[in-house]
């Protein structure tokens, strides 16, 4: 018969069904016939099944929510924005190219409106930069969905 | 077609294993907002490996890893720059939400002491492998060490803990 200081030693594997099927069989047959590795053997067994009902934080229903929605809602509204500003990239230059090709307008005219319009890309890139710079310090940014 | 076996594999995983897991990430860091923020990094980093993430041993080891990175992150951070008040231990929440059953609850408050008394490294074990019921392989996954050390872990945490509710009877 083994020595019961070698079982109690397996006897918080033996719990968790981690040892090899010939150490489990060599346990058991011990158990039967030891009421003192036994008794400490449903000890462990009940302590074990109390720290599952042990009153651990969860998150809540809303916090969770929020925890979701930052983490879903980044890939499609970069692809929202990519679209948006792409679209608007190609339409302004055609609508550009027509304006400044255009015979029927007298040279002043259209000197001042592409001055204006230089103006607001300008304005347009700096403010966009700024926001580019900002988005690298957060880390979550190029999550996809 | 593997792309998408590895997203719904990686959506599984997060759906199963991430909001369970904030019970961990509450335990290393004992600061709500600190353990969302971990569980979050560690969900945004499990999804992003998501191609490789079928080759893994094991997932669920793998993803416990991760978050355990980020919430030693935030104790190191927090080292350098102590600030916000930690929530003491679990007695609040017990406090909130009392248990049914007296018998029940009776022997889970006095656990719960006994558990609180355990050095850090017992605590985290027990709760890995009781409380998410993770297998010792995911376990080493997770903490980065052999698996005879998680059994041998294991073992001396049981019975430290049933030596302290000995002491308390
Ligand atoms: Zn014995």
């Amino acid at each position: 018969m083994p020595s019961c200081e070698s079982i109690q030693a397996r006897l918080s594997a033996h719990l968790d069904q981690e040892l090899t099927q010939q150490e489990h069989q060599r346990i058991d047959v011990h158990l039967r016939e030891c009421p003192t590795c036994r008794a400490l053997y449903d000890d462990l067994a009940r302590q074990r099944a109390c720290i599952k009902k042990l009153p651990f934080p969860q998150p809540s229903d809303q916090e969770w929510r929020i925890l979701m929605t930052k983490m879903g809602i980044q890939g499609p509204r970069a692809l929202g924005w990519l679209l948006w500003i792409g679209g608007a990239v190609v339409l302004a230059g055609y609508a550009l190219f027509e304006f400044a090709t255009d015979p029927g307008i007298d040279a002043v005219q259209r000197v001042t409106v592409l001055a204006v319009l230089l103006g607001m890309v300008l304005v347009f890139l700096t403010v966009f930069g700024e926001r580019l710079a900002g988005l690298k310090h957060d880390k979550y940014k190029d999550i996809e969905k | 077609m593997e792309h998408e076996k590895a997203e719904a594999a990686a959506g599984q995983l997060l759906e199963a294993v991430g909001r369970e897991a904030f019970a961990y990430a509450w335990q290393l860091l004992r600061h709500r907002e600190d353990a969302l923020d971990a569980v979050q990094a560690a969900m945004v980093a499990t999804w992003r490996h998501r191609n490789r993430l079928r080759a893994e041993r094991n997932s669920r080891g793998w993803f416990y890893r991760v978050l355990r990175n980020q919430c030693l992150d935030r104790l190191r951070a927090r080292a350098a720059h102590p600030a916000a008040a930690l929530d003491t231990d679990l007695a609040d929440r017990a406090a909130r939400e009392p248990i049914d059953d007296v018998v029940g609850h009776e022997s889970i408050e006095r656990l719960r002491l006994a558990f609180e008394t355990l050095p850090d490294p017992m605590r985290e074990i027990l709760l890995l492998r009781d409380f998410h019921d993770l297998a010792y392989a995911e376990i080493a996954e997770a903490l980065e060490v052999p698996v005879g050390t998680v059994m041998s872990r294991l073992h001396r945490a049981r019975a430290l803990l049933r030596e302290r509710l000995l002491a308390n009877e």
